[in-house]
C-alpha cells in the first residue's frame, strides 16, 4: 500500500509538471488541439487515480476540470490567456491539495469551487471570433457528450487518437516499404495505424516484379498507393508511416489525387474520388506528432546516503589502487602487471561513473522558470520570452538546489529591471517581446550558467552616481565599468527607481553573490546600454569536489579553495609591518593587507624567529596555545623542514633593512612561476598567498605550495566536531587526511585583530 | 580476542560482552556492541587547536574520524615509541571515533550485577571516565564511560578558544 501511495504521488506530480508545461507551451505557439487533448487526458487520469486512492475532494475537483476541458475540446474554443491562467491556477490548487493529503488527508480546498465557476464563465463566453468549421463536417467524428473511458476498448481509438483538426484534405500517398523484405514490417498494421489518422479512400498495391533470373528473393518490389482524407498535416502522416516502418519511404502528393484513377492496374476502389473543398484554415503546428510520447523516466530512486557510501568506498578503492600501481614496478610477473594495469583502468571508470550518479541535468532547475517568467512578466505588464539552452548540462543535485534562489533572483531582476515595457521597446526599435535567456554549459571542469536579457542594460552613470551618493566614490572618481559593476553586488545598492514588489529593495544582488561564492563559484556581470545584461555564474560541478591548492607548513599539508587564491608572492619581496605589534600587514601593490602566518595559526613554531634585536622588535608573535611554541628562538624543527626543500637554512632577516629599499613591484609567483626567483640574501622560503573572499583580502604566509588538486570535501562534523578555521577535510592520494582552510574565518579573524589593534 | 572465556556464572544475572584492552598493566573494558573494528595505529592528521589527547583525524573508508589517545586522556605517561598501538573504532552517540590503546586482548562476558562503582580514590578528572570495576576471574576490569571520554563539548571548548 505504501508503494502504491508513493506511486500515486510520483505520478501525480509528474502529471502536474506536464500539464504546466503544456499550458505554457500554448502561450508561445499557435493553439494545438492535441495539447487540449493531452490536458484533458491528464485531468481524466487524475480524476481516476485520486478516486482510486479515496481522495474524493481531489477527484471531484479534477472531474470539474475534466468537464471544463471537455467543453474546450468539443467546442474548439481557443485558449485565451485568461483561460490558461485559470488552468494554471487549477494546477496549483491540485498541487496544494496533494500536499495537504499527505498531512491532513482528504480535505476540501476552498479555492476549488470558485475556480471551477470562473472557468465555466470564461468558457461559456461568446465563442471564438473566428468560427471554426462546423464539426459536423467530419463524418469520422461522432459527437460525444460523455467522457471517453480509457478502459473501454471500443472507445480507445477515439479517445487516444487526437481529433483531426477541421478542414480535411485529400492526399495521395506512395508508401514504399524498405527495399528488403527482411525488415520486419507488417503492412496491414501500418495501414491500420494510418487509418487512425485519416480515412483511407483508396488503397492499391503496385508491383514491378523483374524476370525470374533477375529476381532477388528478399527484395521488395511492390509499393502501395493510397488516397486518404485527413485533417492532419501531411507531415504527421509521414511521421506515422515512417515511425511504423523504419527504412520505408513515403511520398506525399498534395495535387489532385483523382489522377490516380487513370492508372490501369487497380486493385480495389472504395469510392470515386470526390471534389475536395479546401478550407483556408491555417494548418495546425506540428509540435505533437500523434500521441505525445509518454516520457517514462527509467530511473530508480536511491537514498543519497547509499550513493555517498558507494562513493566513499570507491574513493578508497582508488587509493588502494594507487598503492597497488606503485607496487607494480616491484614485480616482474607479467600477468600481475597486466592485471594491475587493467584494474587501474576499470577503477578509474568506476570512479567516474559513481561520481556521475550524483549529477542531475540542470533542466530540473530550469524547468521551474517558464512559469515564474510568465507570472512575473504578467504582473509587470511586460512581454517576455524565455529561452532555455543547455538544460542537459549535469551538475550535483545539492548544487542544483542551492542555485535555485540566486537564479530566481537574477531572472526576476532581468524581467523587472532589464526588459523594458513594450511601448519603450517599440520606441527603441526593439521587438515588443523581450527575451530572457537561461543557458548552461560545461567548460574547464566547471559549470557556466548565463542569465542574459536583451533589455536596457545597466546605466553605468547611474551606478556611479549612486555609488557617490552612498559614499563609495568621490565626485571625481571615474572607475572602469568592471569596477562599477562590482558595486551592484555590494550590500545596500539598488538602482531601481521605484521599489517594486518583486525586486529592487536594495537587497538581493549581494545575497546572490554570497550564495554563489558559498558554493565555491563566482559571478560576473557584463552589460551594454540599450542592448542587454548578462550575468555569468561559474560554479563547480559538484559541491563535494572542489579545486584546492595544497599548502605546506612544516610537514603538514593544508588545502585552500583555489577560488579564493588571488596571487602568491615571496614574503621577503613584500614590505610589511606590525600594527601596534599585534597585527602584521603586508603591502601588496600599494594596498595593506592583514597577514596571517599559517604556522602560527595552526600552532607550529615559527620558521624565522630572529635572535637579532631589531627584527624581533618588529615582529612580535602573539603567544599561541601550543606550549611547544612558548619560547622564541630557533626551533629545532626548523631544520628538517628547510632541508626538505633542499635549500640552505635562511638567515635571520633584518626587516629594518627592507624599509630603506625603494618599494619594488613584488613578483607574482603564480603567474611568473618559471622566472628565476630574485637572488636575495635575506630571502626566506616563505611564500605569501593573497586570498580573497567577499571582496576582502588576506595575506597568508606559508612554507610552500604543494600543488593544485581536485579534492573531495569531507565533513569534520559528521563524526567529530566543527573546528573553527577549517571548512572541512579531504583525503589525499595517499589516504592521509588534510584539513581545508576556512578563508572567510581567517579573514574575519584578521579583521578583528586589526580592529583590536586600531583600538589599542 | 575472539575467544570468549566462559566465566562460571555465580548468578543468573545478565551477562554483557566487553572488549578488553590494555593500557600499561591494567585491563579496561568497553561494551562490545559499541565497537566497530580494531585497526593498527597509523599517524593521524593533527587538528590545530584540539586538546592534546586528540591525536588527530584519520580516513576510515572515506569518513573522517577523530582518534583520541587513551593514555593522554587518562593522564598516563605516553608509551615508548617502539610499542605498537592499536585503535579501537567505536560508536558513541551516533558518532564514530577511534581510541588509541596499547593492545587489545579478548572479549569477556561481564556479569553486570557484580559491577561496583569506582572507588573515590581516583582524581576527579578521571573519575568521570569510569563506569565501575568488576572482578572477572583473576582479573580486575575497569569499565569505561565512553561518552565522557569522547566529550565533544569539551573538545569544542578547546578548539574555539584557539
Amino acid at each position: 500500500m505504501e508503494n502504491l501511495i508513493q506511486l500515486f504521488y510520483d505520478e501525480a506530480y509528474e502529471m502536474l509538471d506536464h500539464m504546466e508545461q503544456l499550458l505554457l507551451s500554448l502561450e508561445s505557439q499557435s493553439p494545438d488541439p492535441e495539447v487540449v487533448n493531452a490536458l484533458f487526458r491528464y485531468a481524466h487520469s487524475f480524476k481516476g487515480n485520486s478516486a482510486a486512492m479515496g481522495f474524493t475532494h481531489l477527484s471531484r475537483f479534477t472531474h470539474g476540470l475534466e468537464s471544463a476541458m471537455e467543453s474546450l475540446r468539443r467546442e474548439q474554443r481557443p485558449l485565451t490567456p485568461q483561460v490558461t491562467t485559470l488552468l494554471l491556477q487549477a494546477v496549483d490548487v491540485i498541487r496544494a491539495m496533494l500536499e495537504r493529503t499527505r498531512t491532513e488527508g482528504d480535505v476540501e480546498e476552498p479555492a476549488c469551487g470558485s475556480l471551477l465557476q470562473q472557468l465555466q464563465v470564461a468558457l461559456s463566453g461568446p465563442p471564438a471570433s473566428t468560427p471554426l468549421p462546423d464539426a459536423a463536417d467530419k463524418p469520422d467524428r461522432p459527437d460525444k457528450s460523455d467522457h471517453p473511458d480509457e478502459s473501454d476498448p471500443s472507445d480507445k481509438s477515439e479517445q487516444a487518437v487526437p481529433e483531426a483538426p477541421s478542414g480535411s484534405h485529400r492526399y495521395r500517398l506512395i508508401y514504399q516499404p524498405a527495399p528488403t523484405l527482411s525488415a520486419e514490417h507488417d503492412p496491414l498494421q501500418l495501414l491500420r495505424e494510418l487509418e487512425e489518422y485519416s480515412t483511407i479512400i483508396e488503397a492499391r498495391f503496385q508491383h514491378q516484379i523483374p524476370p525470374l533470373n533477375a529476381l532477388k528473393p528478399d527484395a521488395c518490389y511492390g509499393h502501395w498507393e493510397l488516397v486518404v482524407e485527413t485533417g492532419f498535416e501531411p507531415a504527421i502522416l509521414r511521421a506515422v508511416l515512417e515511425l511504423s516502418a523504419e527504412g520505408a519511404s513515403v511520398q506525399i502528393d498534395m495535387s489532385d489525387p483523382s489522377a490516380m484513377s487513370d492508372e490501369s492496374d487497380r486493385l480495389d476502389r472504395a469510392e470515386a474520388p470526390q471534389p475536395i473543398v479546401r478550407s483556408e484554415q491555417p494548418a495546425p503546428s506540428v509540435v505533437a506528432v500523434g500521441l505525445p510520447a509518454k516520457t517514462e523516466s527509467q530511473s530508480v530512486r536511491v537514498a543519497t546516503e547509499k550513493v555517498d557510501a558507494l562513493f566513499n568506498l570507491v574513493s578508497e578503492i582508488v587509493i588502494a589502487q594507487s598503492m597497488l600501481s606503485s607496487a607494480q614496478s616491484a614485480t616482474s610477473d607479467e600477468h600481475l602487471r597486466a592485471a594491475i594495469t587493467q584494474m587501474e583502468r576499470h577503477v578509474r571508470e568506476l570512479h567516474e561513473r559513481v561520481m556521475a550518479i550524483r549529477l542531475l541535468p540542470i533542466g530540473h532547475l530550469f524547468n521551474r522558470f517558464p512559469r515564474m517568467v510568465r507570472d512575473t512578466a504578467a504582473q509587470l505588464g511586460k512581454k517576455v520570452n524565455l529561452v532555455i539552452e543547455g538544460e542537459e548540462t549535469e551538475l550535483d543535485r545539492t548544487l542544483l538546489e542551492a542555485l535555485s534562489d540566486p537564479l530566481t533572483h537574477l531572472v526576476r531582476n532581468a524581467i523587472d529591471h532589464g526588459i523594458e515595457p513594450p511601448e519603450e521597446r517599440r520606441a527603441n526599435g526593439k521587438p515588443e517581446t523581450g527575451t530572457v535567456t537561461l543557458s548552461a554549459y560545461q567548460a574547464e571542469g566547471r559549470i557556466y550558467i548565463v542569465v542574459s536579457d536583451d533589455g536596457r542594460g545597466i546605466d553605468i552613470e547611474r551606478v556611479r552616481q549612486k555609488a557617490i551618493q552612498l559614499g563609495w566614490l568621490s565626485e571625481n572618481d571615474q572607475p572602469s565599468p568592471e569596477t562599477l559593476y562590482e558595486f551592484l553586488f555590494r550590500p545596500g545598492f539598488s538602482t531601481a527607481q521605484q521599489v517594486s514588489d518583486l525586486s529592487g529593495r536594495g537587497v538581493g544582488m549581494d545575497v546572490v553573490k554570497r550564495n554563489v561564492e558559498s558554493l565555491g563559484g563566482t559571478i560576473q556581470v557584463h552589460a551594454e546600454a540599450g542592448k542587454g545584461t548578462r550575468f555569468t555564474l561559474k560554479v563547480p560541478l559538484t559541491l563535494a569536489i572542489m579545486d584546492g591548492l595544497g599548502l605546506r607548513v612544516g610537514e603538514e599539508q593544508y588545502i585552500v579553495p583555489l577560488t579564493a587564491v588571488v596571487e602568491a608572492f615571496r614574503l621577503s619581496d613584500l614590505q610589511y609591518s606590525a600594527l601596534f605589534e599585534q597585527q602584521e600587514v603586508v603591502n601588496v601593490r600599494g594596498r595593506f593587507i592583514p597577514l596571517i602566518r599559517l604556522r602560527q595559526f595552526v600552532g607550529l613554531p615559527d620558521i624565522t624567529t630572529s635572535s637579532q634585536g631589531v627584527g624581533a622588535d618588529l615582529r612580535v608573535c602573539p603567544p599561541t596555545e601550543n606550549p611547544a611554541n612558548g619560547s622564541a628562538g630557533l626551533s629545532p624543527s626548523n631544520k628538517p623542514n628547510l632541508q626538505m626543500e633542499g635549500e640552505p637554512p635562511s638567515e635571520p632577516k633584518n626587516y629594518l633593512q627592507m624599509e630603506g629599499e625603494p618599494p619594488s613591484e613584488p613578483k607574482n609567483y603564480l603567474s611568473t612561476a618559471r622566472q628565476e626567483p630574485r637572488p636575495s640574501t635575506k630571502s626566506s622560503n616563505e611564500l605569501v598567498l593573497v586570498l580573497e573572499q567577499e571582496g576582502q583580502q588576506l595575506a597568508l604566509a606559508i612554507d610552500g605550495i604543494v600543488g593544485q588538486q581536485q579534492v573531495v570535501l569531507k565533513s569534520l562534523e559528521e563524526n567529530f566536531t566543527r573546528i573553527p578555521g577549517f571548512a572541512g577535510a579531504t583525503i589525499l592520494g595517499d589516504g592521509q587526511v588534510a584539513l581545508i582552510l576556512d578563508v572567510a574565518y581567517l579573514i574575519q579573524r584578521a579583521c578583528n585583530a586589526r580592529e583590536r589593534a586600531y583600538a589599542a | 580476542m575472539q575467544t570468549v572465556q566462559e566465566i562460571p556464572a555465580r548468578s543468573e544475572a545478565q551477562l554483557e560482552k566487553y572488549l578488553v584492552f590494555q593500557i600499561g598493566n591494567e585491563s579496561y573494558g568497553m561494551p562490545l556492541l559499541q565497537v566497530q573494528e580494531i585497526r593498527t595505529y597509523t599517524p593521524a592528521t593533527r587538528v590545530p587547536g584540539a586538546p592534546p589527547y586528540v591525536l588527530g583525524v584519520i580516513n576510515l573508508r572515506g569518513n573522517i574520524i577523530a582518534v583520541l589517545d587513551a593514555r593522554t586522556r587518562f593522564g598516563i605517561e605516553p608509551p615508548s615509541e617502539e610499542e605498537s598501538t592499536v585503535v579501537i573504532v567505536a560508536q558513541v552517540n551516533g558518532k564514530t571515533f577511534g581510541l588509541r590503546v596499547d593492545s587489545v586482548s579478548d572479549v569477556l562476558e561481564v556479569p553486570m550485577d557484580e559491577v561496583q562503582p569506582p572507588p573515590p580514590i581516583a582524581s576527579e578528572a578521571t573519575q568521570r571516565f569510569l563506569n565501575g570495576l568488576v572482578q572477572v576471574g583473576e582479573r580486575v576490569l575497569i569499565l569505561l564511560n565512553l561518552p565522557e571520554i569522547f566529550d565533544l563539548t569539551e573538545i569544542s571548548r578547546w578548539t574555539s578558544a584557539a
